[in-house]
């Protein structure tokens, strides 16, 4: 009797809580999920402006950011305003960075690579294994009222994501990069944005000067049959190879700048949000067998493997880019 | 030596050799036989009170018996009419303030606008650790060649990519210098 009447009291109780919150724990992850597809979708599909400011561990930089997109394919021209005057500009597939404090321009060229550069912002349906979408609350960022979104980490092996979201148009206006201590280790914070491709067509173009130096491309294709002669199998839990690529310089730079002349394996890994790529390239074993290098929110493993060195980079914690360098094998 | 003993003990000794075996009994190997063959016999006439003292041994073995901490049974006496009507009354309580208490924190903190943006690890999952605690030396500027790769990592991954164009600028970033 007494039992009933507790379980009846419960199910009254229950049913209370349910008639007076609309967005039950489920309905909220669902919501989240939702909110960061139109972030994905927002992220490649809007033309903007604005000025945003990135802190990487202790160093701020302010960046002037112009992006159009017509008919699917995207220009963007990213301008660091302090320090030395350097330069990004995506346009379509090509990336090139402009380093005039060093005189020399990086291009990324991929060729025939699958996919590319239709990359998927973020593997939505993977997400939820590895992360737990929570919504925040309302917060004022770029003096706009945003959306708050938490991505927790389901475990130690990537960091958690705090987003704020501009709720009209799903365009980020602050990202963070959070470790397990609490501690934001990389951040993007937008001070002013415009929606729409209003501004001048000339925010889109390089300075002269950036244009200047000696131009170091690199184009990456993927790996013909036989060619491949490592493997990277025993991942940790909810990392995935998302694609493997062979490095190729067309435009060689100096000799000092890029030791080799001879192909180097790019191994793209992701959990489906964060990313590792792992380049195994030709070197000597005169450098110490294994190096932890840490800068901002990236994290760098070096590990000799007899006449090759495999380097591990990604935005992810130390333990992981550990354990993704040995899980590197020989074919 | 055994065979005497054996004799003796079935009563079948020559009496003129008695002394020699007595003298023998100062061997300590033959009076730990001259003990078994008691034993035996008093096992085969079914004594109750065998001929040895094991007490040493058992003290002995009880000292190197590894201690068992287990539970014991409470055992209470069965309650008055009075003290189960109680009971009954309380246990109904504390459930009826559970399942209040349970609704509350429900209503309190499912809504949207009360989750704090912080960041926590969702769920403990046990991941394999390096056996050695992993330290990194932290760098400002790195060598040219890792620049380079961090561009091909934010060009062909997926880095970042909620963040839009904005991300690229992690590409340049680590070539700050001088102006």
């Amino acid at each position: 009797m007494i039992q009933a009447l507790i379980l009846i009291a419960a199910a009254l109780v229950h049913s209370l809580a349910l008639a007076a919150d609309p967005a039950p724990n489920r309905a909220t992850a669902d919501n989240g999920m939702a909110l960061l597809q139109r972030v994905a979708q927002t992220a490649m599909t809007l033309s903007y402006s604005g000025v945003f400011v990135y802190r990487s561990g202790e160093r701020e930089e302010t960046s002037r950011i112009a992006r159009l997109v017509v008919d699917g394919q995207e220009l963007e021209r990213i301008e660091v305003l302090d320090g030395s005057a350097r330069e990004v500009i995506r346009d379509g597939k090509e990336v090139k960075c402009f380093l005039p404090g060093e005189n020399r321009v990086i291009v990324e060229r991929p060729a025939g690579v699958r996919g590319f550069p239709a990359l998927l912002p973020v593997d939505l349906a993977g997400l939820e294994q590895n992360y737990a979408v929570r919504i925040g609350r309302l917060e004022r960022v770029a003096d706009t009222n945003c959306q708050a979104l938490v991505l927790e980490p389901r475990d130690a092996l990537r960091y958690g994501h705090q987003l704020w979201i501009e709720p009209n148009s799903g365009l980020l206006l602050k990202a963070g990069l959070v470790n397990k201590q609490g501690q934001v280790l990389e951040s993007f914070t937008f001070t002013q944005f415009s929606i729409g491709s209003t501004f001048a067509r000339q925010q889109l173009t390089p300075s002269a000067e950036s244009q200047s130096g000696r131009v170091q491309q690199v184009q990456s294709s993927e790996p013909r049959p036989g060619e491949m002669k490592w493997v990277i199998e025993k991942l940790p839990a909810g990392f995935r190879v998302n694609k493997v690529m062979m490095r190729r310089a067309v435009k060689p730079a100096a000799a000092s700048v890029t030791p080799n002349t001879q192909d180097v394996v790019h191994f793209v890994i992701s959990d489906g949000l964060a990313a590792v790529s792992v380049f195994i390239e030709a070197a000597a074993a005169n450098k110490p067998n294994e190096a932890i290098t840490t800068a901002g929110a990236m994290n760098f493993y070096q590990r000799q493997i007899g006449d090759h060195r495999a380097i591990v980079m990604g935005e992810v914690p130390l333990v992981t880019v550990k354990l993704i360098g040995d899980a590197i094998e020989r074919r | 030596m055994n065979n005497k003993l054996s004799a003796l003990l079935d009563a079948e000794h020559a009496g003129n050799d008695l002394d020699s075996v007595c003298l023998a009994l100062s061997d300590v190997q033959l009076r730990s036989d001259w003990a078994d063959y008691l034993l035996i016999g008093d096992a085969l006439r079914a004594e109750t009170k065998l001929g040895f003292d094991i007490s040493a041994e058992v003290m002995a073995a009880l000292e190197n018996e590894p201690t068992v901490l287990a539970p014991r049974l409470l055992t209470t006496p069965p309650d008055a009419p009075q003290t189960r009507w109680f009971r009954q009354m309380t246990a109904l309580a504390a459930s009826l303030a559970g399942v209040l208490l349970v609704a509350w924190v429900t209503l309190t903190f499912s809504a949207n606008e009360t989750v704090a943006p912080t960041i926590q690890i969702a769920s403990a999952v046990p991941i394999v650790q390096p056996a050695t605690e992993l330290t990194s030396t932290t760098s400002d500027k790195l060598p040219d060649h890792l620049q380079d790769y961090i561009v091909a990592h934010q060009a062909h991954s997926s880095a970042g990519t909620l963040a839009g164009g904005s991300r690229n600028v992690r590409a340049v970033s680590a070539t700050r210098g001088v102006p």
